[in-house]
């Protein structure tokens, strides 16, 4: 008997919200507003941390970043990376003592001009090791990768990136092709894969990598080690790598108890952290203001249904006459709110996806949708508006039916 | 004949507060199936306090109340709504059709209530329309149509769920006398050929006359009850000949009648 009264009070339901479109609009107005909103903001803040963590898994998100500290001469601060505090060495003994640790690669960078038989191109040449390419996740697409070997004994081979590679040789192989940098003839061993942006905008595959002693001996002119980059074990022993790293680090460098460290430790992951832990405050927040909207929503809801019960006593009293029970009373009003409730849901949601999109479209953070979203802010809504429809629903059952039958 | 109604020293007592004001003073009625009584009475008597108790929309403060065989005087509130749909059916002065809703959907209402599937409503529906003359009305919305055709719309309504007993408050009340005679007379008709057991309520001597028996109610008690005169009985007494019958409390036109 329940689902026949269930269906009619839905059937209800959606003629009184015709009948009274201009009243039902406004009063789902607070329900749309907040559906739409939380919609949007999760879509965007939800997209935004997708394309971070996209990009530092691109950088390698286990990597630790070493860097020297700063040099202070005579009152002179020379600013970070100014002092030449860092070794191969160091690197080799990371590797070696740092349980947290997986792969440690030294990097001596310097900007060369590189010419090919074809053309010439000024691109970014990186010293380092074998364990580099394995620290930062990157694969060779063609050739070989760089083997220790070719470190200890200072061979001339480079691996080339894509984007050199396209302006030294066009459409040719590389592979196996002889290049000049900065006048030292190489040979190409192998062609890096294709990496694209890093979060900063360079293009990571316009770049060239030797062996840092090969760098060292006919490149640099000095045996500067620019940074040390490390992976750790796993996300999870990142804070413990850069403990291990740091002890190991001040022991190498025979650094007092009261000494400052002459290096920084940066890890990207736990960089991204913090800026995700800022930026899931500010969602928290945005979502918290969108809920209230709802909740106010509700409110309208609850008072439009107190007026729809005092509009319609009467009609509760035939209706209770001809053998309403006070239930099916409750269950119809009730319906009623959670109809327009949903409504304002669906309609909000609509919005809140069209919103997310034009959003994306302007500032270019990828909008993520998830049926999560669209459920559960639609869900949300439909509480709220059984929530606030059960004091106008309780009113309206209350009613005496012999006072109603004479309600003007 | 089987009784339907009930009514063993029925009292109700309405509590103002400072008064306590006596609507119906140990009422005693019995009415049998298929019968056509009118209860008469001026404004005041207890005529609708004694209606909505029939109609188990109100309870007594005492006494029994047993309808079709059940003692309904100690209900809950579903229960009663129960009885209401299963063997009730009523007629208001004022129609009391929901405006929103085409004659079709009015009569189906108490069919929804008792459960009942859309296609067997329709039908149902259809089948009283053309009891009551309007078949060719459906769709039409109460304020298409005339007074006395809204009336019979009432009446459909009040017969499709096939009640057991029919009450009418005053339903010529608000008709002119053509309709109201043609209205009373499909009445008379649905007793006659569906033997349905119908009370009238009316303070109108002429529309009583049209019942089979007549019951009288003045200040909260019955005070003639005899079979109309068109079965052989004697002339209905004027209303305000009779003679005042006290039961502990003022019983005023405004408080008794006035209130439920």
């Amino acid at each position: 008997m329940t689902a026949v009264v269930w269906i009619e009070s839905f059937r209800i339901a959606f003629r009184e919200m015709r009948r009274h479109r201009t009243r039902s609009i406004l009063t789902m107005l607070g329900v749309v507003i907040g559906v739409a909103a939380i919609i949007a903001v999760v879509s965007i803040s939800q997209g935004a941390k997708h394309s971070i963590q996209g990009q530092i898994a691109k950088v390698g998100s286990n990597m630790i970043l070493i860097i020297p500290g700063s040099t202070s001469q005579g009152g002179v601060h020379g600013g970070a990376g100014s002092a030449k505090t860092l070794t191969i060495e160091d690197a080799e003994a990371l590797q070696r003592e740092c349980s947290a640790v997986a792969y440690a690669a030294p990097v001596s960078r310097l900007v060369c001009q590189v010419v090919s038989e074809l053309g010439n191109w000024s691109t970014p040449v990186s010293g380092t090791n074998a364990d580099y390419l394995r620290v930062r996740s990157w694969g060779v697409q063609a050739g070989r990768p760089m083997e220790p070997r070719d470190v200890v004994s200072g061979a001339k081979v480079c691996l080339i990136g894509k984007t050199t590679a396209q302006n030294l040789f066009g459409q040719e192989d590389p592979v196996g092709q002889r290049v000049r940098i900065k006048g030292t003839p190489m040979q190409i061993v192998g062609v890096l894969e294709e990496k694209g942006q890093n979060p900063l905008g360079y293009d990571e595959d316009d770049s060239i990598i030797v062996p840092i002693t090969t760098c060292f001996r006919h490149l640099a002119g000095d045996n500067r080690v620019h940074a040390l980059v490390v992976s750790a074990v796993g996300e999870k022993e990142i804070p413990m790598a850069i403990n291990q790293i740091r002890t190991v680090l001040r022991h190498r460098h025979q650094l007092r108890e009261a000494d400052l460290d002459d290096f920084t430790v940066k890890s990207i992951s736990e960089a991204a952290k913090t800026a995700e832990k800022a930026s899931n405050i500010m969602t928290g927040l945005l979502v918290t203001i969108a809920g209230i909207s709802l909740l106010v929503g509700g409110i309208g809801i609850m008072n439009i249904m107190l007026v729809t019960v005092m509009e319609r006593t009467r009609e509760i009293g035939v209706r209770m006459a001809l053998g309403a029970a006070r239930r099916m009373i409750m269950h119809q009003f009730m319906i009623e709110a959670a109809t327009l409730a949903g409504v304002g849901g669906a309609l909000g949601t609509i919005l809140g996806v069209l919103g997310s999109s034009f959003i994306s479209n302007k500032t270019g953070i990828p909008a993520m949708m998830t049926p999560w979203l669209i459920i559960g802010p639609m869900t949300f809504a439909i509480i709220v508006g059984v929530v606030f429809g059960l004091l106008p629903a309780r009113r309206a059952s209350r009613l005496n039916p012999v006072e109603s039958l004479r309600h003007e | 004949m089987k009784p339907i109604v009930e009514l063993v020293d029925v009292h109700k007592v309405y509590d103002m507060g400072e008064v306590k004001v006596h609507a119906l003073c140990g009422v005693n009625l019995t009415i049998a199936e298929g019968e056509f009584t009118a209860i008469m009475g001026a404004s005041g008597s207890g005529k609708s306090t004694m209606l909505n108790v029939l109609g188990c929309l109100d309870q007594p403060t005492r006494g029994r109340y047993i309808l079709d065989g059940q003692p309904v005087d100690d209900l809950d509130e579903e229960e009663l709504a129960r009885c209401r749909r299963m063997k009730l059916g009523f007629v208001f002065q004022n129609f009391n059709l929901l405006h929103r809703s085409t004659a079709l959907e009015n009569i189906e209402l108490p069919l929804v209530y008792l459960g009942i599937g859309v296609r067997e409503r329709y039908r149902r529906a259809k089948e009283v329309l053309e009891v009551v003359g309007l078949a060719d009305r459906i769709n039409h919305m109460p304020w298409q149509l005339s007074g006395g055709q809204q009336q019979r719309v009432a009446l459909a309504r009040a017969l499709v769920s096939n009640p057991r007993l029919l009450l009418a408050d005053e339903p010529t009340g608000n008709l002119d006398s053509r309709t109201a005679a043609e209205v009373l007379e499909l009445i008379a008709r649905l007793h006659r050929e569906e033997s349905l057991t119908v009370i009238l309520v009316t303070h109108d001597a002429e529309i009583a006359s049209r019942a089979h028996r007549i019951v009288m109610l003045h200040d909260g008690a019955v005070v003639h009850d005899q079979p109309s005169p068109l079965c052989g009985g004697p002339p209905i007494p004027a209303i305000k000949s009779l003679a005042q019958v006290s039961c502990g409390g003022p019983a005023s036109d405004e408080n008794a009648g006035g209130r439920p």
